[in-house]
């Protein structure tokens, strides 16, 4: 076994949750990391602790007979949001926030003076935490039972305990940011029997998962009322959290060798989920009676959904020189929840309206059949087709069908020992059976086809090259390009107007990286990487007032670009002796986003300003064996992270910041840092 | 795995044991000690020992043993070495016992039919993963995966990701790459599925559903990165724009204008200031996400 020890000390010139958002760097003596293995019990047991006692700890213990292993894991994640948000809000109960009853009587009687008013009871706001940490247990047992059967039994534990930022809004001016308390738990088990003998493998799965959600609702005080009214509003909202499910599932698989080196898979599964919490009532405003009158029409959702899921396979590689492969799948997701009809509905704890209000169980079905063919016309080229039909049914979407042909061939050469050349084509063809305009129930434009079910072209190339010249050196570079197209032909012919189908008309990826890794000498390594993307969409839309139906002259498009720039180099390096290694690594990201906007009609669409986020680090390691049992070693890091985004830089605690107030924020702004890391670390083996 | 790891050998070479090999291999068999298949049982093991030792992959070493390190003998060849070997036989090697389980479908996996073989991930003799649980080729599954899907590299890196970057992580959490029958070797039938195993507050049923939400997370979120909050594909409002375009305020161009700036449907969670139950809602009173 090793025990590594370490001490460390960072700073950061602004404490930005950025750095950490994912992991806890330790300040001062901190274990880095416990390997046990031996001497007990015969060496069959092994305990891996990575930062131990951290809140990103990976602790990992294994015990093994010859017939039976047993794993225990246990992982902290921290989720770091922000350290600077903060609120007027108290949580007096989880879930429940309150302000001083002063301050919303204040605001009702002297609504004038709102934006104030607020900012001066935000000078005293106190900080609230952003930040969650999920803690996952594990326990397995596998073991051979007899001849060829096996079972493998698994437990898994999450629990997430925290707050992160969450909204609750009292109308269109009076929106309030606050933060959603997690206290969840969700418990896995599941339990596999295998068998194999000869030809025949089976397996099944059955299981459990369950969720529980400790908090069910969200209540907050409306900052602008203190007494509840019919048509003003309330002195308090309420909404639900994620309410608590179920889910038992079982799953059977069967795979057969048949001869010429032929397999069949054949897996058949069903899960049952089921949502039964309890519903809240229409609204917390005491004023608002039409409730008591009308009665809900349950008491929970009775949500249940099953999901049949089949898959049939069958490869063949006859000879050397081709292989094939047939496939059939479906995945149903049969939403059995009750659809459950309301005669109103209140908002924002606002106003009681009423109309018919019928909830829409959404299911879906895709299915798939595919057949894959090689052929290896020589050793140093391989020849691969694809052809898969794709089928999408849906349930109260606007888009009953879709179906799709997909054609994907690619070629693999290796002309030379040590280089390899690949360069695939995929296309797809999907098509919309028909379009159901009553499912917009006249809240959509006629001629807006979503992405998701429109119809589209679908084009992608990508081709990479990989060399290995020697023992040395290692290089391979790659390309991609996808274009996706939306275009619905029949608004194009039917209307004639080249404006007139609206949502997202197309999108495009590029993408290139390359890698290398190099043996300058025998002391001397040197790899790095290169990636460079860019994502491209273009979307069209309208700007309606009160009309559902805007005229085309209100029109506007969008074209956006989210650039990803990245590099990293790492130099390694031994010296004579073989006593040192010394190690330092660069990495560098950039990620620029630009938003060009325009408008057909009416004043000229104005571009919204460009965002970038960037980070840059550099890493340096040293290590020196003192003896075959010990080692020390010293660390140097330095980071960098800079962002400017007009959406979450510079968030004040009371929005807009000119003008009259309508929303209250955490303030939870990203910001630019820089840190540097010290560390020195014992590692003793035993 | 009734048969045994050495079925199908073709030589007339007999099984020695393992003793036998350390006398030429020692550090190799003292490395193997610390192997997670050393100590495993196997049935029908042709030495009538219930492990797992040199000769259930290298096949039947008598005639190896002979040759007496005499590599011009053409016995010394009679062993398997997987080094020499091309993926698919490889594969048939280690497939003889890992047959089921995360292998079960390995036979029809793309790795598999892209000429990968256990050995390009997996190092019986040299693992680098910590502990060597998984007898990876690499430190973590993460960065063997890198190693060909590059693209990945640079997505996982993006400002906002899930923590791979961090190794709380890896891409083995969300991806047999043994195969398996979802889209892209997921753990799962569906992405849905997959996603909801971690994020199960988002299973619902709810009772006011956001149909895409319920049909695939992946039509917003790009679970490898994104230069968005949350991992989505575009900055709000313009990915809820896509598909709303109602009446009032979700079609609003948003044009940098002063005033549209200090918008709170454009400015920090954008649409998600207001709409935040965007996942379902279960309040009888929620059917626009608001409660």
């Amino acid at each position: 076994g090793s025990l590594t020890l370490g001490s460390q000390w960072w700073d950061q010139t602004v404490r930005e949750a950025k750095y950490q958002e994912f992991s806890d760097i330790p300040n001062g003596p901190y274990i880095r990391t416990l390997m046990l293995r031996d001497p007990l019990w015969g060496g069959r047991y092994s305990v891996v602790a990575n930062h131990a006692l951290r809140n990103d700890q990976a602790t990992a213990i294994t015990y093994r007979k010859p017939r039976w292993t047993t794993w225990l894991n246990y992982s902290r994640i921290p989720h770091n949001f922000s350290y600077y948000a903060r609120t007027p809000y108290v949580q007096v109960n989880p879930g429940v926030y309150t302000l001083p009853d002063s301050l919303q009587k204040l605001n009702q009687t002297n609504s004038g003076a709102y934006t104030s008013t607020m900012g001066d009871a935000l000078k005293n706001a106190d900080p609230i935490p952003l930040a969650f940490r999920t803690d996952v247990s594990k326990a397995r047992v596998k073991g051979r039972l007899a001849h060829g059967v096996e079972i493998d039994i698994r437990g898994t534990r999450r629990q997430r305990n925290g707050d992160k930022a969450y909204a609750e809004t009292f109308g269109f001016s009076n929106a309030v940011e606050i933060t959603e308390p997690i206290h969840q738990v969700m418990n896995i088990g599941e339990a596999h029997v295998s068998y194999a003998h000869k030809r025949l493998s089976l397996e099944g799965i059955g299981g459990i998962e369950t969720f529980h959600n400790k908090v069910d609702a969200l209540r907050v005080d409306n900052p602008k009322i203190f007494t509840d009214t019919a048509t003003g509003g309330s002195s308090t909202g309420q909404l639900d959290l994620y309410p608590d499910n179920k889910t038992v599932r079982g799953t059977l698989m069967a795979g057969l060798q048949l001869p010429r080196t032929t397999t069949a898979n054949l897996t058949v599964g069903l899960s049952e989920t089921t949502q039964n919490d309890r519903w809240l009532p229409y609204t917390v405003n005491t004023a608002i009676l039409q409730p008591d009158t009308v009665g809900l029409p349950g008491t929970n959702t009775q949500g249940k959904v099953r999901a049949w899921t089949q898959d049939y396979r069958v490869t063949t590689h006859p000879s050397n020189y081709w292989n094939g492969t047939l496939r059939f799948q479906r995945y149903e997701f049969l939403n059995k929840t009750v659809q459950h009809t309301f005669p109103g509905s209140v908002a924002y704890d606002q106003t009681w309206s009423y109309g018919d209000e019928e909830s829409e169980a959404f299911g879906n079905a895709t299915t798939t059949f595919g057949a894959d063919v090689d052929v290896i016309p020589d050793p140093r080229m391989t020849v691969c087709g694809t052809y898969e039909h794709v089928r999408l049914d849906r349930t109260h979407r606007e888009v009953a069908k879709n179906t799709e042909d997909v054609v994907r061939g690619k070629v693999v050469a290796r002309p030379v020992a040590g280089l390899n050349l690949e360069a695939s084509y995929r296309h797809g063809d999907r098509k919309l059976d028909s379009f159901d305009l009553d499912a917009y129930d006249n809240a959509e434009q006629p001629t807006l086809r979503r992405y998701d079910v429109a119809p589209r072209q679908q084009n992608q190339v990508k081709a990479g090259v990989g060399w290995v010249p020697n023992d040395r050196a290692d290089i391979s570079v790659s390309v991609e390009y996808l274009r996706n197209e939306y275009k619905d032909g029949s608004i194009q012919d039917s209307v004639g107007f080249a404006q007139n189908q609206l949502g997202l008309l197309d999108d495009q990826r590029r993408s290139a990286s390359a890698e290398g890794t190099f043996q300058l000498t025998n002391r001397l390594d040197f790899s790095a990487s290169y990636g460079i993307g860019q994502i491209y969409t273009n979307q069209r839309s309208r700007q309606s007032g009160s009309s559902a139906l805007a005229p085309p002259d209100s029109t506007w498009q969008a074209r956006l670009k989210d650039w990803f720039y990245y590099s990293s180099t790492t130099l390694e390096y031994r010296p004579k002796g073989d006593r040192v290694t010394l190690t330092a690594h660069y990495e560098f990201d950039r990620a620029p986003g630009t938003f060009r906007l325009t408008k057909y009609a009416g004043t000229k669409g104005i571009d919204l300003p460009s965002t970038v986020y960037r980070r840059e680090g550099v890493g340096v390691d040293g290590w020196y064996k003192v003896d075959d049992k010990m080692r020390i070693g010293a660390r140097w890091a330095w980071e960098q992270f800079k962002v400017h985004d007009f959406s979450t830089t510079d968030v004040p605690l009371l929005f807009p910041t000119t003008g009259t107030a309508n929303t209250i924020l955490l303030g939870d702004s990203m910001q630019d840092y820089k840190a540097h890391q010290l560390a020195l670390f014992v590692e003793r083996s035993f | 795995q009734g048969e045994g790891a050495n079925a199908g050998t073709n030589t007339s070479a007999t099984y020695v044991g393992s003793k036998a090999c350390a006398k030429c291999h020692e550090e190799q068999v003292e490395a193997f000690t610390k192997n997670p298949h050393y100590g495993a049982a196997i049935d029908a093991n042709p030495n009538g020992e219930p492990t797992v030792g040199c000769e259930s992959c290298h096949g039947p070493g008598s005639l190896h043993v002979a040759a007496d390190g005499d590599d011009s003998d053409p016995r010394f060849k009679t062993i398997w070495n997987l080094k020499g070997m091309k993926a698919p036989d490889v594969n048939k090697v280690c497939g003889t016992c890992h047959r089921t389980g995360e292998q079960f479908y390995w036979a029809q996996s793309a790795h598999a039919h892209n000429d990968v073989s256990c050995r390009d991930c997996h190092s019986i003799h040299d693992s680098k993963d910590p502990g060597g649980e998984k007898l990876l080729q690499a430190t973590s599954a993460t960065d063997l995966c890198v190693k060909c899907h590059h693209d990945k590299r640079a997505e996982l890196v993006h400002t906002a990701h899930m923590p791979v970057r961090e190794g709380s992580m890896t891409c083995a959490d969300c991806h047999n790459p043994h195969g398996s029958p979802g889209p892209h070797m997921i753990r799962g039938a569906s992405n849905n599925e997959l996603c909801t195993t971690c994020h199960m507050d988002k299973r619902g049923p709810f009772l006011w559903e956001h149909p895409p939400v319920r049909e695939n997370c992946v039509t917003c979120h790009m679970p490898h990165g994104s230069n968005n909050d949350k991992v989505l594909a575009s900055k709000k409002p313009f990915l809820c724009q896509r598909c709303h375009i109602a009446t009032r305020h979700p079609s609003t161009l948003y044009d940098g204008a002063p005033s549209d700036l200090a918008s709170n449907r454009l400015f920090n969670r954008s649409c998600t200031n207001c709409h935040s139950q965007i996942h379902g809602s279960n309040h009888p009173s929620g059917k626009t996400f608001l409660r």
